[in-house]
């Protein structure tokens, strides 16, 4: 039995908690209990609209992806299996949707695109006090998010799992259906292909 | 007996409720097309789709579905259709059957793919089982046949179903146009099933590494590469609309095959440009022009090959026994070499 | 630089790296400038990526899931053990499986329709069957011992086919000493290019841009085993074109 997220039971509380794991809310679930359900997105939501933020860079997009994981996750509860995390499922179910995405985009026009690649609705503001500096790395974090979202979606799922979100080799193996020698391959060749596209834009450091 | 239940169920079911999935308009299109089509039996258990295109009773079909020379093929209101194999290609997989027992004018053949087609637009794919919807995706897609190591362009279509026999399937749109024969699906990753592997082997440590709650295989079969199939659509692939058209006018052709010209080359990208070679067939046109593993084509018959792809795109479009120029360089020296095209092995 | 090498100091910026390897690769860095140059970009990707992990709120309302699942009628499909009884009546459960299993393929199982009109004891269990198989469709020894009661009822085709194109085989014409896609799923640190042929740092610019076609949609490879479920050849996807050897 895998327990993802536990809630903490204070036994001397004199109100109760819920001591609910992942599995045991999926069972309920199952048996047609939609709060349980309720809860695992309310525990889960996060991580799934991060990742797919990632992948689109588009606030609504990802909404859209939220809501379409989660109704799959719903419908598939029967398929899900004890023994991998409910996350490592969620995360797979909502890596293939984008993946799945990109596949089933028709052309878009070009204006689309390259709005969709330079999306920058928001700008997180540099700690540090020097303005020059602050100037030079807005402009590479630019630079990297479109490198970035202008990769091909099997690259970026992987760069997003691994090096954004944090995801450790043996949890993306599982994600992504390959061994962890297969997923370390991945990330290693996504990398490189960002590098590719980046290098140009580090300056002299790079070539 | 169990599988004439079987047989029988599917017939029962089959014959309506995969038509039902169509449209209304892709129903009728069907309809349109549909004694153009033939199933093809290995006794009385059918084994494929074959599609008319050429009034004279000349078909294509799938090389998996037909062993041997010849067939058995049964139109679609229960005419017995023998069939005898003429011609295999082996890059399009498709295979050029006569039967002498086609009357001219019972149906309107399916015409060559052009490359015009929508993306996005609806396909039909016919199974022994009758007319499913497929989607067409791309025609922008590269693939590289294992072991010849061809590189042909694909269409990628999709099926919004769960995979289901849609091997060798015909591929067709909605004028009449045959795209191709189905011969490829994407693996896909077990979306749902956590790491079933482990319950095959009866126990959480046999053959894999544990990690977490989770068994990993240590040692996966090869053909695990990079799993992005999606799990609850299957992702599909034809040869491209330009092989498919060379291979069907070779078929129409006075000699019946379709054949694709070859150097008999194997080459990588090379670095600023070009197509490296990297290993000569001994005995091709190559090998005796005297091209070595090493030299970069850089032009053929006055199209510049910037890299692999452009090799074999250019490659394609020319013809076998014509001669041609190439542009080569060896080291610092730049070589004009004619050289005539062979058949590819088939 | 060798693609191995690069790949090593991308691990080794990355933190994915042992303390004896960083050892030797720090020696390598003092050395080698186009290294060092390498080995600092992919730190700036780092830093670079790990500061695009912020993202704006959402504003996704536990309303709108349920709006989305339950007003379109979707209710999860209860589990139910199969009664273990109906094996005996081998031929006809049989049938009926290959009924239900196939009505189940053809109906419109798909996220609009209420999964509960097509479900019974056996369909849940053929089901699952029918999971194993798909992961298990590339090892066939599994297969066949784990789901007998199933392989009757699978479309023959696909093991005929099977048989059938190892007759038509072609015998691989390239030699083994040059290296090519293979490689990809298997070993951590293979190099992708033969030595004397291998990109250096700033040729692989250059050649990005020569492969900005091919890169955006990765290489498929069509192999000549087929799926055992689709009937079809198996094709798998492979990122990066550009050391793929490619005949003609």
């Amino acid at each position: 039995m895998v327990e993802s997220t536990v809630m903490g039971y204070d036994a001397s509380l004199s109100g109760r908690m819920e001591l609910d794991t992942d599995s045991a809310l999926v069972m309920k679930a199952r048996e047609g209990d939609f709060g349980a359900f309720e809860k695992l997105f309310d525990r889960h939501r996060l991580l799934v609209y991060r990742f797919a933020y990632q992948m689109t860079s588009r606030r609504d997009d990802a909404e859209d992806i939220v809501q379409e994981a989660f109704v799959r996750a719903y419908q598939n509860l029967h398929r899900y299996r004890d023994e991998a995390k409910f996350t490592t499922w969620l995360l797979r179910i909502v890596t293939n949707l984008c993946t799945d995405q990109a596949r089933m985009q028709t052309r878009r026009s070009a204006l689309e695109q390259q709005e969709a690649s330079g999306a920058l609705e928001w700008m997180t503001t540099e700690e540090s006090e020097d303005p020059v500096h602050n100037l030079e790395s807005e402009r590479r974090k630019g630079a990297l998010r479109k490198a970035l979202n202008a990769l091909p979606a099997h690259h970026k799922a992987v760069i997003v799992l691994r090096d954004i979100e944090e995801r450790e080799y043996p949890e993306m193996a599982s994600i992504l259906g390959c061994t962890v020698g297969g997923a370390k391959l991945r990330v290693l060749r996504a990398r490189r292909a960002l590098k590719d596209r980046i290098a140009p834009f580090l300056g002299e450091e790079a070539v | 007996m169990f599988s004439l239940a079987v047989k029988l169920a599917a017939v029962l079911l089959f014959g309506d409720i995969q038509a039902d999935r169509l449209s209304e308009r892709e129903r009728a299109i069907w309809m349109h097309y549909r004694h153009a089509v033939v199933t093809l039996y290995q006794g009385d258990r059918a084994t494929g789709v074959a599609a008319l295109i050429d009034d004279s009773g000349y078909f294509v079909t799938h090389n998996m579905s037909v062993t041997g020379t010849t067939v058995d093929g049964k139109s679609l209101d229960g005419k017995q259709i023998p069939f005898n194999v003429v011609s295999r290609d082996s890059a399009t997989q498709l295979v050029l059957l006569k039967t002498s027992k086609w009357v001219p004018g019972t149906a309107k053949p399916f015409r060559m793919p052009t490359e015009a087609e929508e993306e996005g637009g609806s396909l039909i794919a016919v199974l022994p089982t009758g007319p499913i919807r497929a989607a067409y995706v791309s025609k922008n897609r590269l693939g590289v046949l294992n072991p010849s190591r061809r590189l042909v362009p694909l269409t990628e279509i999709r099926f919004e179903a769960s995979p289901q026999a849609v091997g060798g399937a015909l591929i067709f749109c909605e004028n009449g146009e045959l795209i191709g024969t189905l011969n490829a699906t994407l693996e896909r990753p077990d979306m749902f099933g956590g790491n079933s592997n482990q319950s095959q082997q009866g126990g959480p440590n046999q053959g894999g590494i544990q990690f977490g709650q989770g068994i990993i295989q240590v040692n996966p079969p090869p053909s695990i590469l990079l799993n992005q199939g999606p799990a609850e659509m299957t992702v599909a692939y034809t040869v491209g609309a330009q092989v498919i058209q060379h291979t069907l006018e070779g078929f129409l052709s006075p000699d019946h095959e379709a054949a694709y010209a070859s150097l008999g080359v194997f080459c990588t990208d090379a670095i600023g440009g070009g197509a490296l070679i990297q290993k000569v067939t001994p005995g091709s046109p190559a090998y005796k022009s005297k091209l070595q593993p090493g030299d970069v084509i850089a032009n053929i018959q006055f199209n510049e090959i910037t890299d692999q792809v452009a090799f074999a795109r250019v490659m394609l479009q020319q013809s076998v026994g014509k001669k041609i120029t190439l542009v080569i360089k060896r080291g610092h020296s730049t070589l004009y070499v004619d050289i005539i095209p062979a058949k590819a092995a088939n | 630089m060798k693609g191995n090498l690069e790949d090593r100091l991308a691990q080794f910026a990355f933190g994915e790296i042992s303390p004896s390897e960083a050892t030797e690769l720090e020696q390598i860095l003092e050395r080698d400038p186009e290294a060092r140059r390498a080995y600092q970009t992919y730190k700036q990707m780092k830093v670079g990526l790990k500061s695009l992990s912020e993202v704006p709120e959402d504003q996704f309302s536990t309303e709108r899931l349920r709006d989305a699942i339950l007003t379109q009628g979707l209710k999860p499909a209860p589990i139910k053990r199969p009664n273990p009884i109906v094996w005996m009546w081998m031929p006809l459960a049989a049938s009926v499986l290959g009924f239900m299993m196939v009505y189940e393929r053809n109906t419109l199982f798909r996220h609009k329709v209420s999964p509960q009109i097509v479900m019974s004891a056996n369909l849940s269990k053929s089901r699952t069957a029918v999971a194993f198989e798909r992961v298990n469709s590339v090892d066939h020894s599994v297969r066949v011992a784990t789901t007998v009661g199933e392989s009757k009822l699978k479309n023959p085709i696909p093991s005929m086919a099977v048989h059938r194109h190892h007759g038509h085989r072609v015998k691989p014409e390239p030699d083994t000493n040059v290296i090519y896609a293979d490689w990809e799923g298997m070993d951590d640190n293979v190099t992708p290019s033969s030595p004397d042929h291998g990109p250096s740092l700033a040729s692989r610019s250059m050649q990005t841009k020569s492969m900005a076609a091919s890169e955006s949609s990765p290489i498929v490879f069509i192999e000549s085993d087929r799926d055992a479920q689709t009937g079809a050849q198996k094709a798998t996807e492979v990122g990066n074109a550009s050391n793929v050897l490619v005949g003609g």
